[in-house]
């Protein structure tokens, strides 16, 4: 076995040893090549400012006004912190399609306690987040222990959860949840932009920081790449993935607050029509920045890039269904595009 | 010989791999009527012609003929099942999620020509069950072949290729199969072997043909009419097997003469040895105990089937032991419940043997990894220009190239890849170093450049290395441990440790 792999090997081997000669020497189709490489990370960026420019120049009074903007950017708070949720289970290598169901039992409870229960909005947060922190546990056992597949088990999740909103709710929406909630996401402004936005920023500044400059999100990328090297190397692979789910149910909650900060209520019934788009953001957001990642910021930009397009196509009168179309097409191209880029696959979840 | 139309004819049958021949105008013949050995060293080229013959590799020239006629290579499953040439492969080739009969079915599913479309589930359980009354077999058809024991696994696919090629219809009429049976044995109790050889013996009887494949020669030398021996891609010899001895096939298979061990015992150190294993047992492994001075390199290498590679595995946890205890130092620890985790936290280094999917992770980049997993930072945050950096350094040292720490692991020769798996490990100095078979698919240049790490490292650790390469095995151990069936069988020293002695001590296994 080992003699025959010899000769291509030593061709391989001269590959020249400095980054910079390797360059010089690449014909010319290879300088194209590694330009395209170089610029990849910013495609998306480009195209979401092309999207921008387009749209500000068909409907200049509407679009290109404050009031839009700080409206798009505070309405995707909830769906950005959200997606970052479901950010730290697809680098370890799970899928979680419970999110949005979590966000909205969150939200719920929230609602139910503050507004039924008469218990103080901080108190009636901690427990919600709680709450999710124990079903996440839950599921990451279920999964590891178990050895379910995590698409399975969270979709069952994603079902009794909707469930058990519709049942702390009597499937009504609660309105009324106290005003600090609301006056802290959506009517207290910087620049003129909802605090909401910011904590969205804020969130994806600290799972950046997680997943790239830290030792544990490190070990989480190469669980979700490579289990049994993972395993090999020392990781704790199973506390890892756990975890993954933890924080997932974590953030999807705080993202449940955010949408009963932004209306002031809880609805029983829009849970389920947010899982889709924080996936669509989240694959979306693997193809930009640090391409064939899962990465905070591209999905950041991701999220942005989307909403700038749904709303601009409203407003040039496309009805509302095109909001679903728009993110179930782009979660396709967002896969196939990153199967495209050789090599570099963030669908590494499937094993 | 006498026979007007053999079984199966193989005419100047070449292949090569690269720049490298593995098959060089090899012939072989088998008749009606006889068991044939097939024999060579690991590397030799035989398990290359099994390949050819079930339709895995594409050979460069040479013909092959079966009854007389020539076929069309690769040889389709429908050509195979004509002319009842079926195989028992080393890992059996059955679907654990499946029942037993469902097995059993499994080539003749494929090709409907022979079993039609339809499908009646219980007549099928009905004509396995009688099968299996017929060969004395007690395993209910129904069950799910992940429940069975490996013996009863092995049982099964001996029996689907003894059904397949008309074993089972013995008495009835004369069979014209043919057997191909590739190391089936490595898994199997001496008992059960000596059952399987009755029947091959008798289907050959009754006119069938059989290749037979084995590295055992006690068992080639008491089932086989004639033998084949196979040296680096060519025939060495075609002979009647009464007419040679087990030290003359030895000399034929090594080409040169058998080295006896001589028993010089091993000179025992008088400092306390670093490393202890005591008792390891696992599924795999049977009682085994050695140790490890520090500045020692041990080898260990078997036969296929022997249980050997499973030893590295089982020290540093990473597979499930039994019992035992390994003793690093003055920590001793129970290896029943040995983890990856802490094994690494002691100061055990695991240089796994399947490079891609142990190894290294391809997608990512040669710095991450490289450094992991991550432990060596003082906190658990830091910037990617430190990964880098410290990579670097590594890779500087361990000299994996292209230099270029962001350069995708994948991408990397197997050689370089290599040298970044012991740039993370050595790195670390550890205590104990487990190699498994370090320079597997790796080119010349990168092997030397493995053996001087290892050299330079080797002062001050004690090393395990797990390796089939016997020069290898000679030009870095210390002492080298044969092992069979699980157990440890001799402890090679001081002029033993020796290509020659090491490849005479694991042929003359039983």
């Amino acid at each position: 076995m080992k003699k025959f792999d010899s000769s291509p090997i030593q061709q391989k081997d001269q590959i020249p040893r400095d980054n910079n000669s390797e360059m010089l020497l690449e014909p010319h189709g290879e300088q194209l090549k590694s330009l395209m490489f170089k610029a990849e990370p910013w495609v998306l960026v480009a195209v979401w400012v092309i999207t921008v420019i387009l749209f500000s120049v068909l409907r200049p009074q509407i679009y290109l006004t404050l009031a839009n903007w700080a409206n798009m950017l505070a309405s995707q708070a909830s769906l950005v912190v959200l997606a970052l949720g479901l950010l730290i289970p697809l680098t370890a290598g799970e899928y979680d399609v419970s999110i949005g169901s979590m966000a909205g039992f969150s939200a719920m409870v929230l609602a139910v306690l503050n507004v039924n229960g008469h218990i103080p909005l901080l108190i009636a947060a901690a427990v919600a987040v709680a709450g999710a922190a124990v079903i996440g546990l839950l599921v990451g056992i279920v999964v590891v222990y178990f050895g379910i597949d995590s698409l399975i088990v969270t979709l069952g999740v994603a079902n009794i959860l909707s469930g058990m909103t519709l049942w702390i709710s009597g499937s009504n929406t609660v309105t009324g949840v106290s005003g600090s909630l609301v006056n802290w996401t959506i009517t207290n402004r910087l620049f003129g932009i909802p605090y909401e936005f910011y904590f969205g920023l804020l969130l994806t500044v600290g799972v950046w920081l997680f997943l790239e400059h830290s030792a544990t999100g490190r070990r989480m990328l190469i669980v979700g790449r490579g289990r049994e090297v993972a395993r090999l190397t020392g990781i704790r692979v199973s506390m890892l993935r756990i975890n993954s789910f933890v924080a997932a149910a974590v953030l999807s909650s705080f993202a449940g607050i955010l949408i009963a900060g932004t209306s002031g209520s809880a609805d029983p019934s829009n849970d389920l029509t947010l899982t889709l788009p924080a996936f669509a953001g989240a694959f979306l957001g693997a193809t930009t920045i640090r391409p064939g990642r899962f990465n905070a910021w591209g999905l950041f930009v991701a999220v942005y890039f989307l909403v700038s397009g749904v709303t601009g196509l409203q407003l040039l009168g496309a009805n509302t269904f095109v909001q679903d179309i728009f993110y179930g097409g782009v979660l396709i191209l967002a896969v196939i595009f990153s199967q495209l880029t050789k090599g570099r696959q963030p669908l590494a979840a499937a094993t | 010989m006498t026979e007007s139309i053999s079984a199966l004819s193989i005419v100047g049958l070449s292949k090569r791999f690269g720049s490298t021949k593995v098959l060089d105008s090899v012939d072989l013949t088998v008749n009606y009527g006889e068991v044939h050995g097939l024999l060579g060293e690991n590397g030799s080229g035989k398990s290359t012609i099994i390949k050819i013959l079930a339709g895995l590799h594409i050979c460069d020239s040479g013909t092959v003929s079966i009854k007389g006629k020539k076929v069309d290579l690769p040889m389709s499953a429908s050509t195979r099942a004509l002319y009842r040439l079926t195989f028992v492969h080393q890992n059996l080739g059955l679907i654990p999620s499946l029942t037993v009969t469902e097995n059993m079915l499994l080539d003749n599913l494929a090709v409907p020509e022979v079993f039609g479309y339809g499908f009646n589930l219980k007549r099928e359980h009905k004509a396995v069950s009688e099968i299996f009354q017929g060969l004395r077999i007690d395993i209910n058809p129904r069950s799910l072949v992940s429940r069975l024991s490996q013996l009863d696994r092995t049982r099964i696919a001996i029996a689907r290729a003894a059904w397949n090629v008309g074993l089972v219809e013995l008495g009835t009429k004369k069979t014209r199969g043919i057997l191909v049976l590739d190391e089936p044995t490595a898994s199997l109790s001496k008992d059960e072997a000596s059952t399987l050889f009755k029947w091959v013996r008798q289907f050959a009887n009754f006119g069938g043909a059989v290749l037979f494949v084995s590295h055992h020669l006690e068992e080639v030398l008491a089932l086989t009419d004639r033998v084949t021996i196979i040296r680096d891609g060519r025939k060495v010899i075609t002979q009647t097997t009464k007419t040679l001895s087990k030290e003359q096939l030895i000399h034929l298979i090594l080409g040169r003469p058998i080295c006896k061990v001589s028993s010089s015992a091993w000179v025992k150190h008088e400092a306390e040895p670093l490393v202890k294993v005591k008792d390891l047992r696992s599924e795999t492994v049977e009682s085994i105990s050695f140790d490890v001075n520090k500045g020692e390199i041990v080898g260990i290498t078997g036969p296929l089937g022997s249980g050997v590679d499973s030893i590295p595995y089982l020290l540093s946890g990473a597979s499930p032991a039994l019992s035992g205890t390994i003793t690093l130092g003055t920590q001793t620890v129970e290896l029943r419940v040995m983890s990856p985790y802490r094994s690494v936290k002691m100061g055990i280094a695991l240089i796994p043997a399947n490079r891609t999917r142990e190894g290294i992770v391809g997608s990512l980049s040669i710095a991450e990894n490289i450094e992991l997993p991550f432990r060596t930072y003082g906190s658990n945050w830091f910037s990617d220009k430190l990964l880098r950096s410290k990579a670097f350094e590594k890779m500087r040292i361990y000299d994996v190239r292209p230099l270029n720490p962001k350069y995708e692991t994948g991408k990397l020769s197997g050689g370089n890849q290599q040298k970044g798996i012991i740039a993370r490990w050595f790195s670390t100095n550890p205590l104990l170093v487990l190699l498994c078979h370090p320079t597997q698919g790796v080119d010349v240049g990168a092997r030397q450049q493995i053996y001087s790490s290892l050299k330079a490292l080797s002062p001050k650790a004690a090393v395990v290395m797990l390796s089939v390469d016997y020069e290898e095995l000679e030009q870095l151990c210390d002492r080298v441990l044969i092992i069979d069936k699980g157990r440890l069988i001799t402890e090679l020293t001081g002029e033993d440790v020796s290509t020659e002695v090491i490849a005479s001590a694991c042929l003359e296994i039983i």
